[in-house]
């Protein structure tokens, strides 16, 4: 049997592609990796990975593909969450200059496939985009619609003077 | 470790002080590059202090360590020559009244702090505030809790360790960042006008936090809309699940997040008071009252609203001289100068960006929770103390200890395989010495 690094896994996307990728990239996936744990016989069953379309997945993939060797996230990864460093290595950041629709999928594709490092990455890029923004400069950039009354916008701006000179 | 003095005299006015509007003006004036006025009433405002809540100021223990072990001393005071006297304390590690370079008194030990003189007897001891052990202590307990495994018993060793390597050349304080805060009052002590510092005089352990909780339950309501189906169909951020855009809001600071609460209903929905909770459990641990109050009683939960909350506690953790000016301002109770409308428009360009309007705005500092910012100040700088002596910052940087020195017990050998050097009658001195060259 070949050693694990050479290993394979055949992933299937929601419509219907089939991905053949490394074990190793594949297992960035704490759903993929449970998966074939379950399964027992890597690369011979299709996973099927339900909710991500081909083009998310392969994007998905790429970036588990340069982050393959990263070190498995230890239980320290929590405590660190907690500092709100909005750093973002380069490569990552490149990574993540995509259209918004991409940027959201791939969020949703990290939570689902459980990858805490990408879904992190994804959440500090999203917050980057809202950092220091008014919030109209927030509804443009991220095509919000104002649903508020007048009255309650002003109701809540009036709640959150505090924040405004912090 | 936090930088203030040892004594507390002359803070607050003697009894019967009529204290002056108009000079507390100039005072502020002269700060922010008005002119000069020469006229300073050195003293604290005494309905924002009381010689009561200055009081821990006094109280002093001392880190030291003999030839083997680190010890922590019972409380005393600041000497008039500059050492502390203090009390043997429970630490068995105490040196015993016989070892004292001087005579004291009985059950007394009188100590040299910082390591200004070579002629002392230990290594070099260093002076803290009881109640900012208190506090360092508590943030040891708050991080231990954070990190599986980690003690919860205070390293005495490496603490004394970490202050002797961030001990200044010149002797009189460590060198945490955190006096940035008010650095250009930071000098040998804490210098400058007192009323300037008024919120770091104050005891920061001794402060009623759990006042701040009644107040909240008697809150309007928040707007709280779910737009669940509304035609917003490209609004990608709204169409997050509500756990991913709490993580995305996790990632901001809290007036970026009070901007995305006003975008839309439906993100201002999922931003609620389990978030702000939250977030001020995790931005403001050294409010540890409350998070032992809704521990005990998780009604409390609901009772209060957090977010509100989050706003004032924020304000008195970091209150600028502007909140206090305001303050004094909107307090009815007051007598104002004559001038004081013109005076707050002035301020206002400075500090609350034209939100200062007497009568406009209640303040909503609380200037019996000034305290609030003494314990933040004390917590931040026992953390970042807490950081210097992490047993792997110093042991994996031991250059400067090399030079040291130090004898060690056996068997804390096996902990510190890094520090090679074991000189059995290196005088105590030496140290100091080349620490003086540097």
């Amino acid at each position: 049997m070949a050693s694990e690094g050479e290993q394979t896994v055949k992933l299937v996307s929601s419509d219907n592609v089939e991905i053949v990728t490394e074990r190793k990239v594949a297992e960035r996936s704490m759903l993929i990796k449970n998966m074939i744990e379950d399964l027992g016989a890597p690369g011979e069953e299709p996973i099927p990975i339900m909710n991500v379309s081909e083009a998310v997945l392969r994007k998905v993939l790429e970036w588990c593909t340069h982050h393959k060797n990263d070190p498995a996230p230890s239980q320290d990864d929590d405590a660190d969450s907690r500092k709100k460093t909005t750093d973002i290595e380069d490569w990552d950041q490149k990574f993540m200059q995509v259209d918004q629709e991409m940027l959201f999928e791939i969020i949703l594709a990290a939570n689902y496939m459980d990858i805490k490092a990408l879904l992190d990455v994804g959440c500090k890029t999203v917050a980057n985009m809202i950092k220091g923004k008014s919030p109209e400069e927030i509804r443009k950039t991220f095509n919000i619609q104002n649903d508020f009354t007048p009255e309650e916008e002003d109701q809540i701006r009036r709640e959150n003077e505090w924040a405004e000179d912090r | 470790m936090c930088g203030g003095p040892f004594r507390n005299g002359g803070l607050v006015p003697p009894e019967g002080h009529q204290y002056s509007e108009d000079l507390e003006f100039a005072e502020a004036d002269r700060r922010f590059g008005g002119l000069f006025s020469g006229l300073e009433p050195d003293y604290c405002d005494d309905a924002v202090l009381s010689e009561q809540s200055v009081a821990w100021l006094r109280d002093v223990r001392a880190i030291g360590k003999t030839k083997h072990k680190a010890f922590i001393t019972g409380p005393g005071i600041e000497s008039p020559s500059g050492d502390v006297l203090v009390e043997l304390g429970d630490d068995p590690n105490v040196p015993g009244p016989h070892q004292a370079k001087w005579q004291s008194q009985p059950g007394r030990l009188h100590l040299d702090v910082y390591s200004n003189d070579s002629r002392a007897f230990w290594h070099p001891s260093y002076p803290i505030h009881v109640k900012c052990f208190d506090i360092l202590l508590e943030v040891n307990k708050y991080r231990a809790n954070d990190k599986e495994g980690a003690p919860v018993k205070i390293d005495l060793e490496y603490l004394h360790k970490g202050m002797q390597k961030q001990e200044l050349w010149y002797n009189f304080h460590l060198g945490l960042e955190s006096y940035a805060e008010f650095g250009q009052h930071h000098g040998q002590w804490w210098e400058g006008p007192a009323e300037s510092l008024e919120p770091w005089y104050h005891d920061p352990i001794d402060v009623p936090v759990l006042n701040s909780l009644n107040r909240t339950t008697q809150q309007h309501r928040r707007i709280r809309v779910w737009a669940r189906g509304s035609t917003s169909a490209a609004n990608c951020l709204s169409d997050l699940p509500a756990e991913l855009l709490l993580l995305v809001a996790n990632q901001l600071d809290i007036r970026s997040v009070i901007h995305l609460t006003l975008t839309c209903r439906e993100v201002n929905a999922v931003l609620s008071k389990n978030f702000w909770r939250r977030r001020l459990l995790e931005d403001m641990p050294y409010l540890f009252e409350i998070r032992q109050a809704i521990s005990k009683d998780s009604s409390l939960n609901d009772a209060i609203d957090w977010q509100d909350l989050y706003g004032r506690m924020l304000l008195q953790s970091n209150p600028g001289p502007w909140d206090r000016i305001w303050w004094k301002f909107t307090d009815t109770t007051r007598k104002l100068p004559k001038d004081a409308d013109l005076k707050l428009e002035y301020f206002g360009g400075y500090g609350r960006k034209g939100l200062l309007k007497r009568g406009n705005m209640v303040s909503k500092f609380d200037p019996t929770l000034i305290g609030i910012a003494s314990r933040r100040r004390v917590w931040r700088c026992a953390e970042e103390l807490l950081d210097l002596c992490d047993k792997h910052a110093l042991d994996g940087n031991d250059t400067y200890y090399e030079t040291e020195s130090e004898d060690e017990e056996p068997e804390h050998e096996e902990a510190r395989t890094e520090e090679a050097q074991h000189d059995e009658e290196a005088p105590d001195g030496e140290a100091q010495d080349e620490e003086d060259e540097e």
